[in-house]
């Protein structure tokens, strides 16, 4: 059994512990928290062969450095940008074994702002809280003692006694593409106040572009751009409120409620943003632009048909999440089909013993 | 009770009854809930219910969405009898205090004595928590006490502090940026680590305590509220 320690050199702006979110106290009033990229942290897991809810270290607009004192299988996903083990420029996207004494770093993010560090095996940070350990900052849940992780924080992982040295790489074409974009194509599902809203509102809610503002956090992006009126009071009666919705206070300016939001709100909220875009606004920096698409379809997963397609998909990987198998992931594919006149948009993992 | 059921992107379905803070419509949002996490749904990830509605987060890997609709319209059809008004609930003591007592009082032109008379009185009724961890909605505030928000929110409101907000009142669990005229504050600490004490249906009533009782109160904390039949 390996027991690895990483070493917070440099932590940059903000980095937390978490992982794919905290749903057992949302009726408690405790926010979700967890990844605000979950694509990004549950590739990351991947490529080191842990289950897709193992902790991991999320990182906000790069700059963090950190040394591991032992043998450690690790991955970096994310925003794109330079990323070096010692002076040895590697990629993002891709996991490596490193050896004791190596330190990883990266500079600023070049597109996008966070990232996801996961290090293979069993992170020794105590108990989850509420079923998670995704750390809220403003209630002190979760992560280390609900706190940040600061500068000179030690890390404990208990690895696997002989670390498969995988070399595997996901090569996300259609998500890379998007972090380089500064105007950005958001797909959203309408409502639940959506009759709230004047028709020529949410017309320019479809029709204009909006500009992510800095006061963006965890909490939520917030936009600037052609007001989108009310013909209803802009305050309601609490409700719950989910990841990715779009609150739009009576300034028209809309709000999209992310990881760490309040769990209810007053606000009218004009539609949610469909959760395979969710990493586009987590990736979404001050001065990019978003353009919000009405989505009518129903989401591939409801049907019947996919369901069982994704389902056998998604078991194959599982096998990825135990230790033997080698299982490289080689590129990800976006397709449309076709299936008894219904139309879906699947996503595929090519693994390298399929070719 | 009328309802509409509605997709709340892809990852979520709600419930919504009639567009009113009623108590028996509260109900019948835990009702619906309760009765859900009885059948302990695989695929079901975790519950928002609000004054008049219940968020329901699902995995559509897991769970199908004409299943759970299905499932949700048959509990709303056929809703069981609601809560009498026994009133269970908890005993809140409060260390009545402050600046903004006194402003409250002067609002409404009476003497503190009689803003804590009236604040101590009614049992409240707590619709769900939310907001903040543990932090809960209470219904039944006296209108003849209803303040107005503070002007400027403060920047940080004490976890423990009791406060009034136009008709709603309630307890900080954390400390938070706020707006609440803070009247008072508890010495219990009311969400822990992993446990919070308050539960939503129940009811609250706050009873007025000296400072020497808050810093014993303080002190012997353990977390511990009984539930009990308020008077």
């Amino acid at each position: 059994m390996i027991q690895t320690q990483l070493e917070i050199i440099k932590p940059g702006i903000l980095m937390t512990i978490q992982d794919q979110g905290r749903y057992e106290g949302l009726h408690l009033g405790i926010p979700q928290s967890g990844c605000m990229d979950t694509y990004a942290g549950i590739m990351a897991n991947r490529l080191v062969g842990n289950s897709r809810n193992t902790p991991l270290i999320e990182m906000t607009f790069g700059n963090f450095e950190i040394r591991f004192n032992h043998k450690a299988l690790i991955a970096v996903t994310g925003a794109l940008g330079e990323l070096f083990i010692n002076n040895t420029q590697i990629n993002l996207w891709e996991s490596y074994l490193l050896n004791p004494g190596d330190v990883i770093k990266m500079h600023d993010c070049q597109f996008g702002c966070r990232n996801y560090l996961a290090v293979q095996g069993e992170w020794m940070i105590g108990e989850p809280q509420y079923g998670s350990y995704a750390t809220y900052i403003r209630g002190g849940i979760g992560g280390l003692n609900g706190k940040t992780i600061s500068k000179g924080q030690q890390i404990s992982i208990r690895g696997q006694v002989n670390p498969v040295k995988r070399k595997v790489k996901a090569n996300n074409s259609v998500y890379f593409k998007m972090l380089r974009q500064s105007h950005k194509e958001v797909r959203v599902s309408l409502g639940p106040q959506e009759d709230s809203f004047s028709t020529l509102g949410i017309k320019h809610f479809f029709s204009e572009g909006y500009q992510v503002l800095p006061q963006s956090d965890r909490m939520g992006i917030r936009l600037s751009g052609k007001q989108i009126g009310h013909v209803k009071p802009a305050d309601i009666i609490s409700d719950g409120i989910a990841f990715g919705a779009i609150q739009v206070p009576s300034s028209g300016q809309p709000i999209i409620m992310m990881a760490d939001r309040q769990t209810t709100g007053g606000y009218t909220k004009i539609g949610t943003v469909l959760s395979d875009d969710l990493p586009i606004i987590a990736q979404a920096v001050a001065g990019d632009v978003l353009h919000f698409r009405n989505d009518f379809k129903t989401h591939a997963l409801t049907n019947d048909i996919a369901n069982d397609t994704i389902n056998d998909t998604a078991k194959a990987f599982s096998g990825c999440d135990d230790n033997e198998t080698g299982c490289s992931i080689l590129e990800t594919r976006y397709y449309d089909i076709n299936v008894n006149k219904k139309n879906f948009h699947i996503m595929v993992e090519v693994l390298e013993d399929s070719l | 009770m009328e309802y509409k059921i509605k997709n709340i992107g892809d990852q979520a379905i709600s419930i919504y009854f009639e567009n009113k803070i009623d108590i028996s419509i509260n109900q019948s949002v835990h009702y619906i809930m309760d009765h859900l996490k009885a059948m302990s749904l695989v695929g079901i990830k975790g519950y928002v219910p609000a004054y008049q509605s219940l968020m329901i987060y699902y995995d559509p890997y897991i769970l199908k969405e004409i299943i759970l609709k299905d499932i949700l319209t048959n509990l709303a059809d056929n809703l069981g009898p609601l809560t009498t008004d026994n009133k269970l609930g908890y005993r809140i003591p409060v260390l009545y205090e402050g600046s903004e007592l006194a402003y409250v009082a002067d609002y409404h032109g009476m003497p503190i004595n009689e803003v804590i008379e009236r604040h101590t009185k009614p049992n409240y009724y707590i619709y769900f928590l939310g907001f903040a961890p543990g932090f809960p909605y209470l219904g039944g505030l006296d209108p003849k006490i209803a303040t107005p928000r503070l002007e400027q929110p403060k920047i940080k409101i004490e976890e423990g502090s009791v406060g009034i907000a136009d008709h709603q009142t309630g307890i900080y669990t954390i400390s938070c940026p706020g707006g609440w005229q803070v009247i008072g504050k508890t010495p219990l600490k009311l969400f822990r680590e992993n446990s919070c004490a308050l539960e939503a249906g129940k009811y609250i009533q706050f009873y007025a305590i000296d400072q020497k009782t808050y810093d014993m109160l303080k002190d012997n904390d353990d977390g511990a509220i009984r539930l009990e039949v308020l008077k």
